[in-house]
Parts: structure tokens; sequence; C-alpha cells
């Protein structure tokens, strides 16, 4: 009876099972070094962050005001404590969502341009935001800001529910999709457009601030909810970590090994909409996040998504903060949004990611 | 010596409809027998893949299958599958994973109750590889295997589930002519060993004579001929289902070969 030969290249020291499983131990410890290391990049970028700004403080002020806030003027203690910290929160809590999300949807649609940027969610969530801003939708009960989150979260899911039935059409192939999203991306574009054509000036200011995505609105609350929702969407996400993976070896393959992949997928939608809609209804439309995030995580970690997914939370903290702290010092003296940076960086490495896809077909 | 209370597989009343065009109509097969390797032939678009996936219950359809006294159809997918498993024929996307955790991915998903620790999963995992003799392969990202490789590592995810029932579509498409031969030695070793009941697809009609127990031939959406492959491969089917003039001739070592003289 014939038996299997050995496959792959010849090796001068065969692989012993304690050696792989040594070297297997090897790559989980350098993932959790690696992933240690990001965090402790976003802690040093958000210090930056922080310490960086116009107002011309120290940053030896700036940290005893924050150790030592009742010993503090009025003015620099709101500078630190209600402008400088939830800014600097802002950036990593929004960074991690948007990755998180990117993350999500580069799994479940199979397609790595996928991002809630790219493919249009954002732009749907900025549209749903304006028609409160614009139109003034309530409900009576919900606050104006709690308005906004609730309309820039239905516009989310409806575009990711679009998107994911035309990415499970037979014949959708990785860039129908693409198209799809984009032709998103410029409908909602030119509805906010609209909005905008027909705004107070009022709203058009709000409007504008919406479409350039900046940090400079951020607040305490917004951060408590934001970085509270990212916590219990990410125990979610992170426990369905194997079904995510196995959906990363093709939809069938996961069926087939028990992964209910349409009650998978649409907890994941939800997911993402919940994280693309708030990010959009507290900071604006930042681009290009969650499209790299889950490429550098993917390069650092792999695809094993008990690693991947908290690894493209943490690379899109890190880029945000570290676009923060550009936006602050891109231009001396002023905030520049930090959407225009994203898109600056991003955009490069969207093109990086079209022609490498182009290279390997 | 098979244990006197070793289930089989039964599906009945199969029938499937793709809006209009209906791909199987009320068949029944099996039952297959625990122990035994049986194929499931047919030219393209006969159903095989469906009914092979509507055994997993991964079509909606309406049919009744059993594992011996079991209604898997009436089971949660999750469980189902773990009973009953079908590996597809697309071959795992190549990603950025190891082929070890691509074993022990394939492990955790979809279970109830995950319970085993890391160190047993690697050493299911080592194990199955070891079997497929793939174990050199184990640190490798599944992106840098061919794709022959690529199957072997479904193959091995697929037994590694150890389930009661395996339905294999077209498990040697993508191997060389050595590999589809020690898989389908591997396949009967542990069939036997196991108690499995294999059904796999194969287009290969030698395979099928010479390596499996029992054949179903499905032929537009229904069952034509079932039985030892030797009584069902006869030159009337051959020439009414895949529309060829063939022989099924006997070597002198006693195998028996598809003999094609030309289209029907």
């Amino acid at each position: 009876m014939p038996h299997l030969p050995a496959s792959g290249p010849a090796s001068d020291t065969p692989l012993t099972s304690n050696v792989i499983r040594a070297a297997y131990s090897a790559t989980v410890r350098k993932r959790v070094q690696r992933l240690s290391l990001l965090v402790c990049a976003i802690a040093l970028s958000c210090l930056a962050d922080f310490a960086i700004g116009p107002a011309g403080l120290s940053p030896a002020t700036l940290f005893h005001i924050l150790l030592h806030p009742d010993t503090a003027p009025v003015t620099q203690r709101i500078i630190v404590w209600d402008i400088r910290l939830p800014y600097s929160l802002m950036a990593v809590c929004v960074g991690a969502a948007l990755g998180l999300a990117g993350a999500e949807m580069q799994t479940i649609l199979a397609n790595p341009l996928a991002s809630p940027f790219t493919l249009g969610i954002s732009a749907a969530s900025a549209f749903g935001a304006s028609l409160v801003l614009v139109l003034g939708l309530s409900v009576s009960g919900i606050p104006e800001s709690g308005m906004v989150a609730l309309c820039a979260f239905t516009f989310a899911l409806a575009s990711v529910l679009l998107l994911d039935g035309v990415s499970r059409r037979r014949q959708a192939t990785t860039g129908t999709v693409v198209l799809f999203g984009i032709a998103l991306v410029f409908s909602f574009q030119a509805l906010v457009s609209l909005m905008q054509f027909m705004a107070t000036e009022d709203a058009l200011q709000q409007l504008v601030f919406w479409t350039l995505g900046s940090l400079v609105r951020a607040s305490w609350p917004k951060v408590a909810l934001l970085a509270g929702v990212g916590c219990v969407v990410s125990v979610f996400s992170l426990r369905a970590a194997w079904n995510l993976t196995t959906l990363r070896m093709g939809e069938e393959r996961a069926a087939s090994l028990g992964v209910d992949v349409q009650r998978v997928r649409r907890a994941a939608l939800l997911r993402i909409s919940l994280l693309s809609a708030l990010a959009v209804a507290f900071v604006g439309v930042i681009g290009f996040v969650g499209l790299v995030a889950p490429h550098i995580a993917r390069r650092l970690l792999g695809e094993d998504h008990r690693f991947y997914l908290p690894g493209s939370m943490a690379a899109g903290a890190l880029i945000l903060s570290l676009s923060a702290v550009a936006a602050r010092i891109l231009v001396p003296g002023v905030v520049v949004p930090t959407g225009i940076v994203t898109s600056l960086v991003g955009i490069p490495f969207f093109l990086a990611i079209v022609l490498r896809r182009e290279g390997e077909a | 010596m098979l244990p006197p209370d070793a289930p089989s597989l039964l599906a009945r009343h199969v029938t499937v409809r793709f809006g209009r065009h209906t791909v199987l109509q009320d068949v029944t097969a099996g039952p297959f027998q625990p122990g035994k390797i049986c194929a499931l032939l047919g030219p393209n678009g006969s159903g095989k893949s469906t009914l092979m996936r509507a055994m997993a219950g991964l079509l909606p359809c309406s049919a009744t299958v059993t594992l011996g006294q079991d209604a898997l159809s009436a089971l949660p997918l999750a469980q189902r599958t773990q009973r009953c498993l079908y590996l597809p024929q697309a071959l795992p996307a190549p990603v950025d994973l190891p082929v070890l955790e691509a074993l022990i991915a394939a492990r955790h998903t979809g279970r109830l109750h995950p319970s085993h620790t890391q160190e047993d999963d690697i050493e299911s995992a080592l194990h199955w590889l070891e079997k497929f003799t793939i174990r050199d392969l184990a640190l490798k990202n599944m992106s840098a295997l061919s794709g022959g490789q690529r199957q072997l590592v479904g193959l091995a995810q697929a037994l590694s589930r150890q389930p009661d029932a395996l339905l294999l579509d077209e498990p040697l498409s993508a191997l060389d002519l050595h590999h589809q031969f020690a898989v389908m030695a591997l396949l009967r070793r542990e069939t036997i060993a196991h108690h499995l009941i294999t059904v796999l697809v194969l287009h290969d009609l030698n395979a099928a004579l010479n390596m499996t127990d029992h054949v179903v031939v499905l032929h537009n959406g229904v069952v034509k001929a079932s039985g030892a492959p030797t009584c069902v491969l006869t030159p009337a089917l051959l020439r009414e289902v895949y529309r060829v003039h063939a022989r099924v001739e006997q070597g002198a070592d006693g195998r028996h070969f598809v003999s094609v003289d030309g289209i029907a």
C-alpha cells in the first residue's frame, strides 16, 4: 500500500514534533511581543499628541496639570483636561474602531480593499448625520447628538447590507464589490453635497466638519461612549475569532465545518455598522485607517483572528494617533483636520495594494 | 470487524431546485455503510456535489438524512457537521495562516463545547499532518503552498474533526498521480480503522473500480445505478451516462480498468 511522500522542499534538519511545537510557541510569543510593541507605540504617540499643541505649554507644565489639576489656572486645566486629553484618546478610540471594522469587513467580504471608507459606509453615515443636521430630523426624547448617531448608524447598516448583497451574488468578483462600493461613495457624497447646498450657514459649518473628519470636537462623553461600545463589540468580535479565521479559508469550507456563515456575517455587519457610524457621528469621515490597519496587522501577526483583530485595532489606533500628531505639526499654529492627513497617507497605500493585487493576478 | 451498532448513512427524498431548475428529483441514496468507501459518479452537472451538500445540510432542500437512528436533518448545522462532514471541492484559500493553525482553526470551528487545551490542539494537528506526511509544512503559511498541498491540508482538516461520515467532493482533483493513490490508501485505512462512512465524488473511473467498495451513478438528477463497481460500470451504462464507447477490462494483476474506444 503506498504511503504519502514528504511534501515541500527537502530540509537538512527534519522537523520533529518538538521542533514544530517550539517554533510555533516562538511564533505566538513573537505575535504577543509585536502586539505589545504596538500598544507601547500607541502610548508614546498618545503622549506626543497630548504634549504638542498651539497653546504654548511646555510638556512639563502639561504633565504637572495632568497630575495636579487643582493647582493649575482654569484655562490651562481646560486645555489639558477638556481639550488635549479627550482629543488624544478620541484618536485612539476612533482608530481602533475603524481598524476593527476594516478587519472584519475584509474578512467577511473576502476583499483586501474593503474598509468603511473605501466602500461608502462612512459616506453613508455622513449622509445620515447630514439629514439630522440640515433637515432637523428628530424623535421626541432623543437629543440631537443621539439622533445624529442613530441616523448615521441606520445608513451605515443599510450600505453594509447592500454591499453584502452584492458580494454574495454568484458572479460577483472582488472588482464588482469595490466598484459598487465606489458607486456608494460617490452617491452618498453627492447626497451630502445636496444637503450642503440646502443647509443654513450653521448647519453647513457642521457638515464641512463631517466631510473633512476632525478630532477637535472630542469630548469625554463621546470618548467614553466610543470606548465602551468598542470594548463590548471587540469582545463579540474575539468570540467569533475562530469562525472568522475559518471563514478566511473559504465560505463553503467554513460552512462545511459548522460555521453558520449567514449568522456570522450578519453579526459582523452589525458590529461594522456600529463602529463606523459612531466614529463618523463623533469625528466625521476619517479615510483609509480602516483599510490600512488590517494590512499592517496581517503583515505583523498573520490571519489568526485571535491576534489579527486586536492587531488591527492597535494598528488603527496608532495610525490615527500619529495622524493627529502630524495634523498639529504640519502647519505651525494650525490643527489640520485629521481626515486630510489620513487621506494623504492612505491614498499611496491604497494604490500599492491595488498594484500588488494586479501583480499577483 | 464492525461493531454491530455501527450506523449507516441514508438520504431519502432529496429534492433540490435552483429557481425553476430541478437539480435532484426525489433521490434516495444509501444506505452508505461504515467501514466502506463509496464513490458518487456521473458526468458534469449530474448533481453529485449538490447531493453531497444536501446530505451535509448546506443547501435548502427537502430531504431526510439519517445516520443510524439519528435524523441528521433535524440537527442544527454545528452539531450536524460534527457527525457528517462535507469537504468542498474548492481548495482552502491561500491565507497568511500557518498550516498548523489552519488545522487548529478547523478543530475549533463550530464546536459547541471546545474543551481541549492548546497542547491538545497542537497534538491533534501534528498527528494528522503526520498521517498525510506533510508535517514539514506545519509552519508554512497556506499562502506559500501549492494547490495540491492545500488540498492535502483540507483533507487533514476534515479527518481531524473525526466525524462518523465523510463526504469528500473531488478530493483528488489537485493531486498528482502518486498523491492520488496515497490519499486513497490513507482514506481506506482510516475508513476501516474508525468504521468511517466515506463517500467521495470521483471522475476517475479506474480509481472507482479498484479503490472503492460501492458506486452510485447519478445522471440527470436521478440515481441511475448503484452497487459493486464492476457490476455497475458496464459498457451500456458508460454509453448512456458518459456518452462513450468503453469497456471494462481486467489486467493480469486482477485490477480493472476502463478502456475508452471513442465518444458515442
